[in-house]
């Protein structure tokens, strides 16, 4: 009994207040997850490397898919031999206060109409959808400012792709409208603050919940299930679906519609040690119940604390719980800002975490249709479709596996999408990274343009003067978060020098005019076959 | 392309050849880390070697496709009717009861013709007396582990590469020469589940591979890429272990870049599939067989074509996509045209097997259908049927590997049981019928294997502590239920 027994078998929390209707606490003022699970303080932060700073920072970023440039993170204007920090003390705290800033509303409007276009404006689409409910929130994850704007979709993207909350668009009953009303309530209630039991008190009565769990005896079977982690409960689920009995599904014909006979169960029956009379009695049983915090936390745990040890999960677990969290926002924060995930954690990344925050610590230029490939397998970006990687969007009706899956067709998959559409795209990086000269914009480019021509002319200067062993770290830390290793640095200049992107001028070995970007492909194609590029890497 | 040249093509491209060397990697292995029970494995290869697919139907299917023999009982006290053509046989007015008591249009008609011919055995009483649970998570593990212990046990799959690395001294030739031996066409699979305290090698992990042999597993020609691979190789030293999935992932993806287009051959090729006797329903104008247009064809061909072009992949796991058969609403439509698109495919499959001509012959290939349970016979107001316990074992082939009298006949009788009107009514076995665990599938598998006493590996401490015997192949059939 020592190896895989699951952190929701071994776990028991008692929490208390477990009233539904306990207004939330808001902006989690108060909120500090003390013990094994403590946040990395700055002052242990500031005692990293500059090096590990940027791995931790990015492994923090990458974690809801957004990423930092190199040059952005250091001072590059005396070199790479020893850059200083643009981004010092406090960096933990600045992101944690982003997260917790909204936008306002105009900027948040001004963002989606970039993203989705405004034809009153003239603003043209930034991407093209084709399941706008399941593309859509990446776009809106990826193109926002970090706020908690960016973080609320983030948080509801993770949820929806869970057991907890999967819209399951896979089984007959369910479409992508249900995608569509779980999302967007999701993002409705973490925006509002609402509580883990508001939400999920709220979400159990759902149609879009009846549509995945279609009969009473299956919706409260899963409930007990998801919510508290009981398997072993087919004394109560009986029980339970006589309080549910009048709700039913109508079939197809009838568009699967969550219908009551009009006869609700009038005699009490015990579940869980409960009397409840109907469903709503039951409902509230399970959004009120003790084990709830524990079990969502479990789920949130499994993840993100993949590769650790049972026993190390359940102490950050129970560390987590006795903080007395009361809303995702305090769960999700409490793991991702968490020494244990930050410096001890090392475990296999998402398509997501891998290609997403590398690509913006490249400065990439997306494709229109980049999110129908990921999401929809569609266009130009369908190399990188995810449900090829056994990694759906909103679609399984148990949600992702706990665990990514690395199985060997599902991270072919992974890879070649990684590598072929992002990695070896020197047309969608060279600019940003200031490899080419962008040519000055027309005095009417959008900002973003003007913005990239910015980073692009300062970036270029920089990077025009760095040695060719340089210019490799300058490019392995941006896509592998370390510097290249000598070997490395002998072995890849000695291939870009017979490929002629490496020449030597006045007795100085440098990287061809023009041809920067070619060795930049040629080191990121390597970057994409290391086995260490798929995970985040544990510091200590 | 034929069998005989696919080898050989794989052979030439350095397939074989390769796999000492990859497995040599793995001399980090311990073999003496062996897990106790594999140790109380009494082994003896069985003289030919048993290839099996393995459908597991997610979900759990309903037992009534291959049993309506108590549809009138279940009928009179569902809290819904069902259609009265279902209470009657086929030779009634369209009735839908067969001659063996199968749904006519539920693949019951397919699945006649398969018993008739000696391909298929259906068990109907796979009934779960131990830990009986009805919940997905527990019941899935506990069929694809073949253990009650679900949270400590590798997938049988694991299990049994385990038993034959451990015995692979005995067999023909050593497990690791073995290619591809085995394969999930379901991605990462449960029936895969490893042991981390007794690590395969490489080779005998399982491969997943794409139902129509895509090749994600290619990178194209790079004039770089022979440069950057030794580079890695150079670099990559210790990441076997630090990052090792993703290394076993690259590791692979070398040895399938050759191979994979074989299969994709083999596959697409419109002669590889056999000729079938005249007027057969499955041939196609050519008199060749044609597989149906079904949403189940391509995994479970592809899966069948590997195990036929490829004798050495011992265990393939098909399932994953297999529509979801957790039919808690608008069950009767959509299961009948479910189960008869799966019983048809399977029809395909095992012609597809019987009259391929292949070298040592095709009758050790043995396909087991099954699921998590199956469900209750109760139409609740969904119109839909909740969990149950007591399902069937369809399993198709492999006369080569059974005693004799195993195939073709219907074992096990049932009854309903459950208040009249409420939801929870099943079937169960009757007081004489022959019954098994579902764990005991995992134990037949074993056993067809050569593991004489394959209840030590699907023993636990606390359920099932002198574990699960094999299925006994040689009980008596019954008779029909029509005349």
């Amino acid at each position: 009994m020592k190896r895989w027994l699951p952190l929701f078998m071994l776990l028991v929390v008692v929490v208390s207040g477990c009233d539904v209707n306990v207004p939330s606490k808001g902006a989690q003022a108060g909120f500090h997850v003390s013990g094994y699970a403590a946040p990395l303080s700055e002052e242990e932060y500031g005692r990293l490397s500059d090096e590990e700073k940027y791995r931790v920072a990015n492994k923090l970023l990458s974690s809801f898919y957004r990423g930092m440039p190199v040059a952005d993170f250091f001072d590059l204007s005396q070199g790479m031999e020893k850059p200083s920090l643009k981004e010092g003390r406090g960096f933990l705290s600045s992101i944690e206060a982003a997260l917790s800033t909204p936008l306002d509303s105009a900027t948040r409007q001004r963002y989606d109409s970039f993203i989705e276009g405004d034809e009153e404006s003239g603003i043209e689409a930034r991407f093209k959808f084709r399941q706008l409910p399941k593309e859509r929130p990446l776009a809106r994850i990826t193109t926002y400012p970090l706020s908690k704007d960016m973080f609320d979709h983030w948080m509801a993207w993770h949820l929806a792709n869970t057991i907890l909350f999967s819209p399951a668009e896979e089984i007959d009953s369910a479409n992508i409208n249900d995608v569509q009303k779980v999302y967007n309530k999701l993002v409705d209630d973490l925006r509002n603050g609402r509580t883990i039991r508001q939400v999920i008190s709220r979400h159990m009565r759902t149609q879009e919940n009846w549509r995945r769990f279609r009969s009473p005896e299956d919706n409260t079977r899963e409930m007990i299930e998801i919510y508290l982690g009981l398997f072993d409960r087919d004394e109560d689920v009986p029980r339970a679906a006589i309080a549910c009995k009048d709700l039913y599904l109508s079939g197809e014909d009838e568009g699967y519609e969550l219908l009551s006979t009009g006869s609700p169960n009038t005699e009490p029956q015990l579940v869980l040690g409960t009397y409840v009379t109907n469903c709503d009695d039951f409902y509230d049983l399970i959004a009120g119940h003790p084990l709830v915090i524990g079990r969502v936390t479990t789920v949130l745990v499994e993840y993100f604390f993949a590769g650790r040890s049972n026993a190390d999960r359940l102490r950050i677990v129970r560390s987590i719980t006795a903080s007395n969290p009361t809303t995702f926002e305090e769960i999700f924060k409490g793991i991702l800002f968490s020494r244990e995930y930050l410096l001890n954690t090392e475990r296999p990344k998402s398509f997501e975490e891998s290609f997403f925050g590398t690509a913006e610590r490249l400065d990439w230029t997306p494709s229109r249709d980049l999110f129908q490939g990921v999401v929809s397998n569609r266009g130009d970006a369908a190399r990188a479709y995810m449900g090829e990687m056994n990694w759906p969007t909103m679609s399984l009706k148990l949600g992702r596996l706990f665990g990514i899956p690395m199985d060997s067709l599902s991270f072919a998959n992974y890879h070649k999408g990684f590598r072929e559409v992002l990695l070896i795209r020197k047309d969608r990086w060279r600019k940003g990274l200031g490899l080419v000269s962008m040519d000055e914009p027309d005095e009417d480019a959008s900002d973003e343009t003007q913005q990239l021509y910015e980073r692009n002319q300062e970036r270029f200067a920089l990077v025009e003067e760095m040695s060719p062993d340089e210019y490799l770290d300058y490019l392995f830390l941006g896509a592998a978060l370390r510097r290249a290793d000598a070997v490395e640095k002998t072995t890849l200049i000695n291939i870009a020098r017979d490929a002629g992107y490496v020449v030597t001028k006045k007795g100085r070995r440098v990287v061809r005019d023009g041809y920067h970007d070619d060795l930049a492909q040629l080191v990121f194609d390597y970057v994409s076959r290391l086995p260490e590029t798929y995970y985040f890497k544990a510091i200590n | 392309m034929k069998r005989r040249t696919f080898i050989k093509t794989a052979g030439a491209l350095g397939i074989t050849a390769s796999m000492p060397a990859m497995f040599s990697k793995e001399s980090v292995i311990k073999r003496a880390a062996a897990a106790p029970l594999l140790n109380e494995v009494h082994y003896v290869a069985p003289p030919v070697m048993p290839q099996v697919i393995n459908v597991f139907l997610y979900g759990g299917p309903s037992e009534l496709a291959g049993n309506l023999t108590n549809i009138e009982d279940i009928n009179g006290n569902s809290q819904n009717p069902y259609p009265s053509s279902l209470l009657r046989p086929t030779t009634d007015n369209n009735g839908r009861i067969t001659r063996n008591g199968f749904w006519s249009d539920a693949g019951g008609e397919a699945m006649e013709e398969m018993l008739a011919a000696g391909d298929m055995t259906i068990y109907r009483t796979v009934n779960r007396r131990k830990n009986n649970t009805r919940a997905h998570r527990p019941s899935i593990f506990s069929c694809l582990t073949g253990n009650l212990d679900i949270d400590n046990s590798p997938g049988m799959g694991t299990t049994l590469a385990a038993v034959l690395y451990k015995n692979s001294g005995a067999l023909s030739k050593p497990i690791e020469e073995f290619v591809l031996p085995f394969v999930s066409f379901e991605g990462g699979s449960t029936a895969f589940i490893s042991d981390p305290d007794n690590p395969l090698p490489l080779g005998l992990r399982a491969i997943s591979l794409d139902q129509r042999f895509d090749n994600p597993y290619s990178r194209g020609s790079n004039q770089f890429g022979e440069a950057l691979e030794r580079l890695v190789a150079q670099m990559s030293g210790g990441a076997d272990k630090r990052f090792a999935k993703a290394y076993a992932g690259f590791e692979t993806r070398r040895k399938l870049e050759q191979l994979i287009d074989g299969f994709a051959s083999e596959l697409n090729s419109d002669t590889a599939l056999p000729l079938l006797p005249e007027g057969d329903v499955d041939a196609g104008e050519d008199g060749r067989l044609r597989y149906p247009n079904t949403r189940y064809t391509q995994r479970i061909k592809a899966a069948v074509t590997l195990a036929i072009a490829n004798p050495d992949s011992l265990f393939i796991t098909v399932g994953g996509g297999l529509g979801g058969w957790d039919d808690h609403n608008s069950a009767i439509e959509e299961y009948t045209d479910r189960m008869q698109a799966l019983m048809t495919t399977l029809r395909a499959a095992v012609k597809h097997i019987r009259y391929t001509d292949r070298p040592g012959g095709t009758d050790n290939i043995i396909i087991n259908v099954f699921g998590d349970f199956g469900r209750n016979v109760n139409l609740n107001n969904s119109l839909g049927w909740d969990h149950g316990n007591n399902q069937n074992l369809y399993t198709f082939g492999g006369a080569a590997i059974r005693p004799a009298g195993a195939l073709g006949k219907v074992v096990g009788k049932t009854e309903r049981f459950g208040s009249s009107k409420q939801n929870r009514q099943f079937t169960r076995p009757t007081d004489d019928s022959y019954e098994f665990e579902p764990t005991a599938i995992a134990s037949t598998v074993y056993s067809w294997f050569g593991v004489q006493n394959p209840e030590v590996l699907t023993r636990d401490a606390v359920y099932a502590p002198q574990g699960e015997p094999p299925i006994d192949e040689t009980v008596a059939g019954e008779p029909p239920l029509f005349g």
